[in-house]
């Protein structure tokens, strides 16, 4: 196909506009091959595509509202929206471009104004497609949960950079403080229960001095067998407090303790 | 281009080159393809509709013994095109905030931050 063919092919598919409209398109289309010189002619025409879906294309384009007197009447009638990225964002697919433009298969062979999937030589023939379609169906319905396995991966990374930080920063003063803190405890403890055990020999050694000195001496004897009972009374108390704490408390907190992280590596 | 492009985006880029000079189509369609891939069957409409909203205004002259029509930004058109720009601008910052690899590392040292 030539040059004048094209041309004239071109202008009788555009019989349905004004001669004025029409004349135009086609001297636009002259002058541009004109530019772009004899030797590009054959790689213009084939750029521009079918001389009919070109000029469903100027068609549709011509017929349409225009995006842009529509968005110019928006600014007039109301300031500086909040949320202004929609001019730019509101393009759905690569044939809105020209607004209402017919969308019959040979249109969108040879009228895509970018080379996306038609036009594609790299292998992702169909892709936009593809998503445009599947983006076509979900109007109607709920968007399905979006689980994105990647996203979900690379957030517990950093929860468990999150976790190391943590544990650097917070575990190990803890650590200083809180075991030390323990074991003086039970060391404490363990003191508590030898002080008991003391206090109970004392008290027996007290008892047999006190049953002794009573036949020679009763006020004295009386006296040691006063502090027997004192004594014993007291390693009492303090023998069932140590033992309450090592065989109770401590299995008990430990007990806690293990519950916790269980709980946390079930969560 | 894997992005689809807007009419507004193209409208907008139209008037950037038209303002800088008058110029006529060919050229146009050479400047904005040194940024996008884009068919020849584009600029037509676009042309058209810029036309039609009083953004452009063209006046023909001579060149090599054939007609060249030159488009000319009007006044309305650069009101047009200030308004564009400004929208442009936020558009970009704001998906550059989530797309761009710098807007996330950024991101994640204010996580640190927070700990």
């Amino acid at each position: 196909m030539t040059r004048e063919e094209y041309l004239a092919e071109l202008e009788s598919d555009l019989i349905s506009l004004p001669k004025e409209e029409r004349d135009m398109a086609v001297s636009f289309y002259s002058e541009y091959f004109d530019e772009a010189g004899a030797e590009n002619e054959q790689a213009v025409i084939e750029d521009l595509g079918k001389p009919y879906a070109l000029a469903r294309s100027i068609i549709g384009e011509t017929s349409a509202y225009s995006r842009s007197e529509v968005y110019l009447k928006y600014k007039e009638s109301k300031p500086m929206p909040q949320n202004s990225t929609g001019v730019f964002a509101s393009l759905k697919k690569p044939n809105d471009v020209f607004g209402d433009a017919p969308k019959d298969e040979d249109f969108h062979a040879a009228g895509t104004p970018f080379k996306t999937d038609s036009d594609d030589s790299t292998g992702n023939k169909g892709m936009f497609d593809d998503y445009y379609q599947h983006a076509g169906q979900n109007e109607q319905q709920d968007y399905p949960p979006p689980p994105p396995p990647e996203q979900k991966k690379s957030m517990s990374t950093w929860l468990i950079v999150l976790l190391i930080f943590a544990g650097i920063f917070v575990g190990i003063p803890l650590l200083c403080g809180v075991v030390p803190a323990i074991l003086a405890i039970i060391a404490a403890f363990l003191a508590i229960g030898a002080a008991a055990i003391c206090c109970i020999v004392a008290a027996v050694i007290a008892f047999v001095i006190g049953i002794i000195r009573l036949f020679t001496n009763a006020p004295i004897g009386l006296g040691f067998i006063f502090m027997s009972v004192l004594c014993a009374g007291i390693g009492m108390v303090l023998l069932s407090a140590a033992l309450a704490f090592f065989f109770k408390l401590l299995p008990f907190t430990i007990k806690g303790i293990a519950g916790l992280f269980k709980k946390r590596r079930a969560a | 281009m894997v992005f689809p492009v807007s009419a507004a985006l193209l409208d907008a880029l139209v008037l950037s080159v038209v303002a800088k000079e008058d110029t006529y189509g060919y050229k146009i369609t050479q400047e904005i393809r040194e940024a996008m891939e884009m068919s020849e069957s584009t600029l037509y409409p676009v042309l058209r509709r810029l036309l039609k909203s009083e953004c452009l205004t063209t006046y023909d002259q001579e060149y090599l013994g054939r007609n060249r029509r030159y488009y000319q930004i009007t006044g309305k058109g650069k009101e047009q095109l200030k308004l564009y720009r400004e929208e442009w601008l936020v558009y970009r910052d704001k998906i550059n905030n989530i797309i761009s690899e710098q807007a996330q590392s950024a991101n994640l040292t204010d996580e640190e931050v927070n700990l």
